[in-house]
């Protein structure tokens, strides 16, 4: 029986304790259709060992051709821990044993070989394997089941394998694994880029900072590859700037806030009180080398946007907007009443515009009219929604005719709200008599997305 | 503010039918050779540049021998074709100036290469 294509990912724990398993199966599958790499689902029961992992589980188990492939996916995802090559699968110690030695075919011996070190270590699956216990379930694995003549090598090993036992959410402590892989680890994923790209280190960061791993998250949904040209609309500190950059993309961004395009004004950082001269989004992607990929920032207005719009643009447009919690939404106009008479100001005089606030409403409806009609067909949108847990159903996601949803992960932010990461995806060209629709009550200024997410529980 | 830009931004001032092309009217203009040349990037970037007014953007600020009167066939292939395109959009900096609607003459200011597009409040 071939298993040679079978492949285990395992995801990496999230420390917010946000369950991401929804997250980190569609990064696999975006980036693989992004890199033209086929990963499908075990559907077929040729291997009768390989089932589907629960749902919520921390695990999945794909189809791919060839590790060379497996190995290029790895170099993108952030969510993915370590790639597996699954070696065989049971219900208990005995099957994984026997389809071990079913499985165990000449494309194997190699690592039999005593030249090579390895070592083994027990995974377990939403449980944590004791040291004792792991010594005690690796000796159920039978010499004859896999005759490694080579060194045990703790530390620096030619070969890694682990034995994955899923609990499939069963906590009591006595309690034995539903399901048992055995595998050889191909690789790991990125999640390494946290430490280098963290926040802390940071040379720019604003109140709204986009963490590293949804950065990278987003710019993988996106589509993002070297050569991609990226536009955030809502730049900020350009933190989703710096994921699409580090993997290859050449990056623009806007942002009405002067301050922040900038780079001046009060720091966002604790016991700091203004950003220093260097504070720039140019200098974030320079402190990773990334700054042969910035092309511009611009301080601009979304809802009055000032890119021509009779060819294609952008290959991606990734932006978290203002939701009107941390940041206020704004756009140019005239609070209230007053009208500034600008004539008598007289020409040379610099004048920053009044703002008002930008209602959620129309935020959502401007982004996907810009995407439209800036994006290349097959580019993408990719933009956190704000939502009422309880109000929430799918028909409140913008709709376009232009562009098709092709993903929505709920990231939860307290007991009332949570925000989606949407994906859309361009499939038309653009034609100005086409609109964005909204469920239009939901984000109005009554119905305040700000007001509930501030609701006491 | 780099000319790949200035090829894809446009005057939006209420009333005005074709802000396109924006003038340039360039104080200060830094020429970097620093910018890693990526030809995959300048190959996607072609289709998507209006040349006549890349060659406009050029000749306000003074260089506009720098490219050829028309793009050249299969520039796929050709590498130096390339790099002067490259030069052109990536490593050329308006970092202080002004962009000039061609119908309402409204100016739009750049400083330490930001451009600045706010329209003021009876503009929108």
């Amino acid at each position: 029986m071939k298993t040679s294509d079978k492949f285990l990912f395992l995801f990496g724990a999230n420390k917010t304790g946000d369950n991401l398993f929804d997250f980190a199966v569609s990064e696999v599958h975006s980036t693989a259709k992004t890199l033209g790499i086929k990963a499908e689902e075990s559907e077929t029961c040729d291997c009768p060992f390989i089932r589907h992992p629960l749902i919520n589980s921390s695990y999945t188990v794909l189809n791919v051709q060839h590790t060379d492939h497996v190995h290029t996916l790895l170099s993108r995802l952030i969510l993915t821990k370590a790639a597996i090559e699954v070696w065989g699968g049971g219900q208990n110690y005995d099957e994984l044993n026997r389809s071990i030695v079913n499985c165990r075919d000449d494309s194997k011996r190699k690592y039999f070989d005593d030249k090579v070190s390895f070592c083994m270590r027990v995974k377990g699956i939403g449980r944590k394997v004791q040291m004792t216990d792991q010594r005690r379930k690796i000796m159920l694995l039978g010499d004859d089941t896999l005759p490694f003549m080579g060194p045990v090598n703790l530390s620096a090993p030619d070969e890694e394998y682990y034995i994955v036992e899923d609990y499939m959410g069963v906590a009591k402590e006595e309690s034995e694994p539903a399901f048992i892989y055995f595998g050889r680890v191909v690789g790991e994923g990125q999640r390494r880029l946290l430490d280098t790209y963290s926040l802390t280190k940071r040379k720019f960061i604003g109140n709204t900072s986009m963490d590293p791993e949804i950065s990278f998250f987003m710019s993988n949904m996106a589509g993002v590859r070297s050569s991609s040209l990226v536009f955030d609309p809502f730049v900020g500190s350009g933190s989703i700037l710096v994921s699409a950059a580090h993997y290859g993309a050449f990056v623009l961004g806007g942002d009405i806030n002067y301050n922040v395009i900038h780079g001046t004004g009060k720091s966002s950082r604790h016991n700091v009180h203004f950003r220093k001269d260097d504070e720039s989004i140019l200098n974030n992607l320079r402190q990773y080398g990334l700054q042969s990929q910035y092309v511009d920032v611009l301080l601009s207005d979304a809802a009055q946007h000032p890119w021509r719009l009779n060819r294609p643009l952008f290959d991606a447009i990734i932006t978290d907007p203002p939701y009107g919690i941390r940041e206020g939404s704004r756009k140019v106009g005239v609070k209230g009443a007053t009208m500034t008479d600008l004539q008598s100001l007289g020409p040379d005089v610099l004048h920053y515009p009044e703002q008002k606030e930008y209602l959620l409403e129309q935020v959502f409806k401007d982004l996907l009219e810009f995407a439209a009609a800036t994006l290349v067909i097959g580019g993408k949108l990719v933009y956190f929604l704000p939502v009422n847990r309880t109000e929430y159903s799918a028909e409140f996601v913008p709709t376009h005719p232009a562009l098709k949803l092709v993903g929505n992960h709920e990231q939860v932010l307290n007991t009332h709200s949570s925000r989606r990461l949407i994906v859309m995806k361009k499939m038309a060209h653009f034609d100005r008599s086409l609109e964005a629709e909204i469920q239009s009550n939901f984000y109005s200024e009554s119905n305040s997305f700000r007001k509930k997410y501030f609701k006491p529980v | 503010m780099r000319l790949l830009t200035h090829n894809m931004l446009t005057s939006h001032v209420k009333g005005v039918n074709n802000g396109y092309p924006l003038k340039i009217e360039a104080t200060e203009v830094n020429v970097e050779s620093e910018v890693d040349f990526k030809p995959e990037f300048i190959c996607c970037m072609i289709p998507r540049i209006d040349w006549d007014v890349l060659k406009k953007a050029l000749a306000w600020i003074g260089k506009a021998d720098l490219l050829p009167e028309e793009i050249v066939d299969n520039y796929e292939e050709d590498e130096e074709f390339l790099r002067k395109v490259h030069h052109t959009i990536m490593e050329i900096e308006i970092v202080t100036g002004s962009l000039i609607c061609p119908e309402s003459e409204r100016s739009f200011p750049i400083n330490k290469g930001i451009p600045n597009m706010l329209l003021n409040e009876d503009e929108v």
